[in-house]
Parts: C-alpha cells; sequence; structure tokens
C-alpha cells in the first residue's frame, strides 16, 4: 500500500469497521484521481457503506464527470481557437506591405506616374456601362506582373545599414528627382540643366555623354558670357 | 547636340566688369562619359560650328573605341589615346612618344611645351595643348583635370568669388 493511501485511511479513522486496508486504500486511490472536490462526497459515501459486504460497493471504475470535462474541453478549443487566428491575422498584416513593395519598383520603371496616379484620390469619371463582374480589376494586373517580372533583387534603396552609416547631406543638397528637374538653353539651341550631377545622373540614365561647360563669366547673361 | 549629350554649366572662376565691359573670363566645354571621365576639352571661346564639329569627333570616336575594345577600359583608355595622339600629329604636326608620356606624364609637371618622339620641345597652341594632355592621360576625372585646364591651358585662375565691378 502506498503511504499517501495509508495516512489517509489513518487520518479517517472514524470508519466504524476496520475494513480491510485493501479495499479501503483502492477507494481512496479513486478519490484521489478525481477533482478535490468530489473527495467530501465520496468518502461520507464510502463509510456509510463500510459496513456492508464488499460485494454491496458500488464499482471502483472510473467515474467521468461529464459536465466538468466538457467545460475544460470547450474552453481548451476556444483557447487554441484565438490563438491560432492571432496567427492568422499577424501574418496577413504583414504580408500586405510586403506585397505592395514588390509592385512598387516595377511601377516606377513602367511610368513614375503611375505612383501618383496611385495615391492620389480617384477621379469623378462618367459612368461607365456595366461590366461582367468576371474578375477584379486588380487581378490581371497582378497577374501579369508576376507572369512577365522575374523575381526582383532587393533595390539598394533597401539596404538600410549602408544608408544609416553613410552621413546624408542636407536635403537642399541632395539630387532632384528628375521630374522636377528643369532645363533652360540660354539663348542656345542646347537644353542646359542648372547642375552638373544632375546632368550626369541623366546622362547615365539615358545612355548619354555629358557635356559640361567650366566658365568664369555668367552664362545667363550673354553680355559678360 | 541634345540627342547625344546632356549639357550643363559650372562657374569656377571669376571676371571683372570695368566701365560695363567684361574683362578676363574664359570658358572651357568638357567632353566627358557620365562618370566624368574626360573625352575630350575644347579650350576657349568657340563657334558654334567649331563646337558642333569636336561634338562630332567625340561621338564618332566613342562609339569606334566601344567597338574596338569590347568592354575592356584598357583598350578603351589606349583608343583615346591613339585618337588625341593622332589629332595632335595632323593639325599640330606634333609626333608623341605616346608610351613615354604614359610612364613619365603627370598633371602636376604639365606645361605648355610637349615633348615630340626625338625629344625636341615643342610650344602648342591651346588645343595643342589639349590634345598633348589627353593623349598622355586620357579619361581623367573631370574634377582632377580642370585646374589645369583653367589655369595652365586657359591662364584663367579658378576661383569662387563674385564678379567685381569697377
Amino acid at each position: 500500500m502506498p503511504p499517501v493511501t495509508r495516512r489517509a485511511h489513518a487520518a479517517h479513522s472514524r470508519c466504524p469497521q476496520q475494513l480491510p486496508i485493501k479495499h479501503c486504500g483502492d477507494i481512496y486511490i479513486v478519490s484521489h484521481l478525481l477533482p478535490s472536490f468530489s473527495i467530501g462526497r465520496l468518502a461520507p459515501a464510502y463509510y456509510e457503506y463500510g459496513a456492508k459486504p464488499a460485494s454491496m460497493y458500488p464499482t471502483p471504475g472510473p467515474r467521468i464527470y461529464w459536465r466538468t470535462v466538457a467545460v475544460v474541453g470547450a474552453s481548451a478549443w476556444l483557447l487554441v481557437a484565438a490563438v491560432v487566428g492571432a496567427c492568422v491575422l499577424r501574418q496577413r498584416s504583414a504580408e500586405e506591405p510586403r506585397a505592395s513593395l514588390k509592385v512598387l519598383p516595377e511601377q516606377v520603371l513602367a511610368s513614375p506616374s503611375a505612383i501618383v496616379e496611385q495615391s492620389s484620390p480617384p477621379k469623378q469619371e462618367a459612368p461607365k456601362p456595366p461590366v461582367t463582374p468576371a474578375a477584379p480589376p486588380e487581378a490581371p494586373h497582378a497577374a501579369m506582373l508576376a507572369k512577365n517580372s522575374p523575381p526582383v533583387p532587393p533595390p539598394a534603396l533597401f539596404r538600410e545599414d549602408r544608408l544609416a552609416s553613410a552621413p546624408l547631406l542636407p536635403v537642399s543638397e541632395q539630387p532632384l528627382p528628375q521630374e522636377t528637374m528643369d532645363f533652360e538653353r540660354c539663348g542656345t539651341q542646347v537644353d542646359f540643366a542648372s547642375n552638373p550631377s544632375e546632368a550626369a545622373r541623366l546622362a547615365l540614365k539615358e545612355r548619354k555623354l555629358l557635356l559640361v561647360l567650366h566658365l568664369s563669366g555668367e552664362f545667363e547673361d550673354s553680355k559678360f558670357t | 547636340m541634345n540627342r547625344y549629350f546632356v549639357s550643363s554649366y559650372q562657374k569656377v572662376g571669376t571676371f571683372r566688369v570695368v566701365d560695363g565691359e567684361k574683362t578676363g573670363g574664359n570658358v572651357a566645354s568638357y567632353f566627358c562619359l557620365p562618370d566624368g571621365s574626360v573625352l575630350h576639352v575644347v579650350a576657349g571661346p568657340a563657334d558654334a560650328a567649331t563646337l558642333l564639329r569636336e561634338a562630332r569627333w567625340v561621338v564618332d570616336t566613342r562609339k569606334l573605341a566601344m567597338t574596338e575594345s569590347k568592354g575592356n577600359y584598357a583598350r578603351y583608355k589606349a583608343f583615346f589615346r591613339k585618337a588625341h595622339a593622332e589629332r595632335l600629329r595632323k593639325e599640330h604636326n606634333l609626333d608623341l612618344d605616346t608610351q613615354r608620356m604614359k610612364d613619365t606624364f603627370s598633371l602636376a609637371s604639365f606645361s605648355n611645351q610637349a615633348i615630340d618622339r626625338r625629344g625636341q620641345r615643342r610650344q602648342l597652341g591651346t588645343q595643342g595643348q589639349v590634345h598633348w594632355l589627353l593623349a598622355s592621360d586620357p579619361l581623367v576625372k573631370i574634377e582632377e583635370v580642370y585646374s589645369t585646364v583653367f589655369e595652365k591651358i586657359l591662364g584663367e585662375k579658378v576661383s569662387t568669388l563674385p564678379v567685381l565691378e569697377k
């Protein structure tokens, strides 16, 4: 007999008849396995039955409290469902910005104005005839991008470690985007970019050569050129 | 010009205005690769026809250099060295020993006196000095050579001072 069971039997020495230890031990082992609140219910029942022959005791087979099992099971399933749901939501929210970044370089290469169009609020247009709802409007575009474009390596723009380490010029000294680059002719047939570094950037992009005039004069004023 | 070049200008020197007239000042036109490697320079004021002719020479020579070099930088550089040496020989009657120039030339020691193949010193004009400079150091970067061109060939002073009026 295990010591725990023996101690428990000794604690309940009010038992009217000394039952065979083996039998009492079996009952207590069963009660030990059940939830604690059931011991109180089980123990008196045991002593009531204690005077009777062993054959009249209720069979000591496992008792299952279905209500408890149902409550515990339901709460466990709810917990699992909540965790899975949270994981799915988190994964979706992480994929959405990544998908938009994938599309961005393609759009920039295709037409820089596409970004402006995308970001600007949709203009009011004349009502169009109803279109068959075969597919949503984004679907062909996304499919076309996925089909035509090979996997694009991450552009240098995203090398944040290098950008962070290099000291940046003030915004006023950084190259302007090409859209805002202005040319002037200064009374000639040649278009002059206002800045040699901008001109070099444009020449590289358009695979042209670079013509730079170094002068000590007022180029804008023909009298002093 | 707009078809083959992206153009820009930069003020590197100053001049004086005396009684409303410009005194001093000069101009140098650099034909470069987008990375700033100088292919050719027109030193001093030039009319439109001259500038256009030099621009055409640069475009044609560059095309030929690209064909000849097949992507090899050393061959591309050697081609421009040879092209400038050839113009120096044809237009300025100076036969350069390009191999010797390659070994001994430095921008700091540049002067308007060139040494020909026979070791004789020759005084060169403005455009001759440009060809000599670029035959000795082809594809030099514009930021390295502009002060030499402006000060030693054109005789101007590189300056950031504002225009002085008297």
